[in-house]
């Protein structure tokens, strides 16, 4: 096998690729896009929602069948809008009212409901500003009292709890972007390199150029090498640049306020990210080999991303599983692909990656490249998925 | 009349396996040979066999059965050497669309081992032939049909191949001008190989489409 030979193959791919727009927008566009998009529109809303919660003055719908002192000033002084309602849970169902009070019971023991619809952010908000007026009232009674009975209204208190986040804010802001970037760095890997793969093989089936290009003196070897070369470069210059975007994401974030919270708390660390890029190198190998092999077997573009889909949703699910609370990278879940990735980058970015998960994973990663890139080598060579009939 | 062989095919055969018909025999003990300078046409009709028997000679698929040579050496044992002495023009041209006709016959000179000593000069020389240099380049995508099989045949020239495969459902009348020698396959076997005049005496026909309706008839009367 010649080198030179492959090197040829890889460079006039890597020309082809580059003047392909479907490659051009998954490999460069899309990964330099999705993160200011997704984190600052993702921000924005967030902040808008929840400010939008916490200063409106919520309508709540209040019936009582018995009296209950004090109600409506508490619901007025926590800012909202009580309203007599005769039917409150229906005001909320039909969104006449973003929380519904009903006292019932007897007077001696009073039982207040509150209703909420928890499909809507607002309702939720509204419901948990009810209960806090509500708990503060019962709060205010219990004092007056104790007050009328002579008590001290410390008995109320007999020791103070307090609850401590011992996670650093970088641990915490690492835990946060580390899900966000483990998650979506996969799936832009992927796709950054559906198209290059397809367009190398079931599309030089289409357009009849394969059959020229075996029949020039490069071995089957060197087709592939040179292929996979460009297919993984394809993969890893998407990583470099969602790492690349994430990072001027938060850099150029940390000027907005909305972001500050959170980007402030995580410089771009030089060495994690390249810990990162390290890591996900043999997961670039594996993606662009899976990728090749798929798509030689389809006669055309379209079979090919037919084929490519059920890949597509099982990368989705093993990186889905790293953004579950409580996962944490043992050497078991360690030696499962696109899992181990994105759950290493949560781990690395938290700072809480082990040098044996790092180990394990680029071990097994690097174990699955080298069995689907023989894979795809094989299949480089055979007839009836060159030449389908 | 001819040089030594330059092409030398020995009961080649090719079986496929289909999953709905079973075994299908493509190509079923082929044997023809083509001098040095000889043009030597192949015709068929659909399904013949042409192509699967061309794609062996390439290289591209490998027999089930037989032997064959191309400039004395082995295609089985030597497939890299092989190709290097071979030209194949498809009728589909097998064009890359996104590049120039400059980038595409410098990316099949590489690979015949043509550095830029001896690439630009061919593919200067090529060009003029051609006349592709004023669109030398534009993308393969932006050209005519005319424009592109002049690039297609740059390709194919570019490494200076002594042996020609050169693919194509043109009229049959070209054949007929153009070449010294004819085989006519079908259903995997050769059924006749003549010069125009020997198959013209053969089956009284002057024509070579009258010609081959005739053989191909012939053929089907020996029972296929």
């Amino acid at each position: 096998m010649s080198l030179r030979t492959a090197w040829v193959i890889y460079r006039k791919e890597i020309l082809d690729l580059l003047r392909d727009r479907r490659t051009l927008i998954s490999m460069v566009v899309l990964p330099l896009l999705v993160m200011p998009l997704l984190i600052g529109g993702l921000s924005y809303f967030m902040a808008r929602t929840e400010r939008k919660a916490r200063e409106t003055a919520h309508p709540i719908a209040v019936r009582r069948e018995i009296p209950l002192s004090g109600l409506l000033e508490a619901l007025s002084d926590a800012g909202l809008v009580p309203e007599e309602a005769p039917e409150p849970r229906t005001a909320v169902s039909e969104k006449r009212a973003e929380a519904g009070v009903e006292v019932a019971g007897s007077e001696a023991q009073p039982r207040v409901k509150i209703y909420l619809d928890r499909t809507r952010t607002t309702s939720e908000v509204a419901a948990n500003r009810v209960e806090l007026a509500l708990n503060r009232l019962k709060e205010q009674r219990v004092r007056e009292g104790l007050h009328s009975m002579g008590v001290s209204s410390e008995v109320l208190t007999p020791f103070a709890v307090e609850k401590v986040n011992i996670a650093t804010p970088k641990r915490m802001a690492g835990f946060f972007l580390g899900t966000l970037l483990g998650y979506l760095m996969v799936l832009l890997m992927l796709t950054g390199g559906t198209y290059p793969a397809i367009d190398m093989t079931a599309g030089e089936k289409e357009r009849r150029t394969l059959e020229i290009l075996l029949a020039a003196p490069a071995s089957r070897e060197e087709v592939v090498l040179g292929k996979m070369g460009a297919t993984i470069t394809a993969v890893f210059v998407t990583a470099i640049l969602t790492v690349t975007s994430f990072g001027v994401t938060f850099a150029l974030g940390a000027r907005v306020a909305e972001f500050r919270a959170v980007t402030s708390q995580l410089p771009v660390d030089v060495p994690a990210v390249l810990l990162i890029l390290v890591t996900l190198f043999p997961l670039s190998v594996l993606f662009a080999s899976i990728l090749l092999a798929l798509s030689l077997t389809a006669r055309s573009y379209k079979e090919a991303q037919s084929y490519l889909t059920p890949l597509m949703f099982l990368v989705i699910m093993l990186a889905m599983v790293s953004t579950l609370p409580g996962v944490e990278l043992g050497p078991r879940l360690a030696v499962i692909p696109v899992l181990n990735a994105s759950q290493l980058i949560k781990e690395i970015l938290m700072g809480a990656a082990s040098p044996v998960t790092i180990a394990v994973t680029f071990g097994a990663n690097l174990a699955y490249a080298t069995g689907a890139f023989l894979y795809a080598v094989w299949m480089f060579k055979r007839e009836s998925v060159l030449f389908r009939i | 009349m001819f040089g030594p062989d330059m092409i030398s095919v020995r009961d080649l055969a090719k079986v496929f396996q289909d999953k709905k018909r079973g075994p299908v025999r493509a190509v079923d003990g082929v044997s023809f040979d083509v001098g040095r300078g000889e043009i030597y046409g192949l015709l068929g009709p659909n399904g013949a066999g042409k192509t699967t028997t061309l794609r062996i000679l390439a290289t591209v698929l490998a027999p089930s059965r037989g032997s064959a040579t191309l400039d004395g050496l082995d295609i089985f044992r030597d497939g890299r050497r092989v190709r290097q002495r071979l030209g194949f023009l498809s009728g589909d041209m097998g064009l890359y669309h996104r590049l120039t006709p400059r980038e595409l016959v410098a990316f099949f000179g590489r690979l015949n081992s043509l550095d830029g000593a001896r690439l630009r000069p061919r593919m200067d020389e090529l060009f003029s032939l051609l006349g592709i240099h004023e669109f030398a380049d534009t993308k393969i995508d932006k050209l005519s049909t005319g424009m592109r099989q002049r690039v297609a045949i740059a390709r194919t020239l570019v490494h200076d191949p002594p042996v020609l495969i050169l693919y194509s459902t043109h009229v049959m009348e070209e054949a007929e001008c153009l070449c010294d020698r004819i085989g006519v396959i079908h259903r995997g076997k050769i059924r006749a190989v003549g010069t125009i005049e020997e198959l013209r005496a053969r089956t009284g026909k002057s024509r070579l489409r009258e010609i081959f309706l005739d053989l191909l008839s012939l053929a089907e009367g020996d029972g296929g």
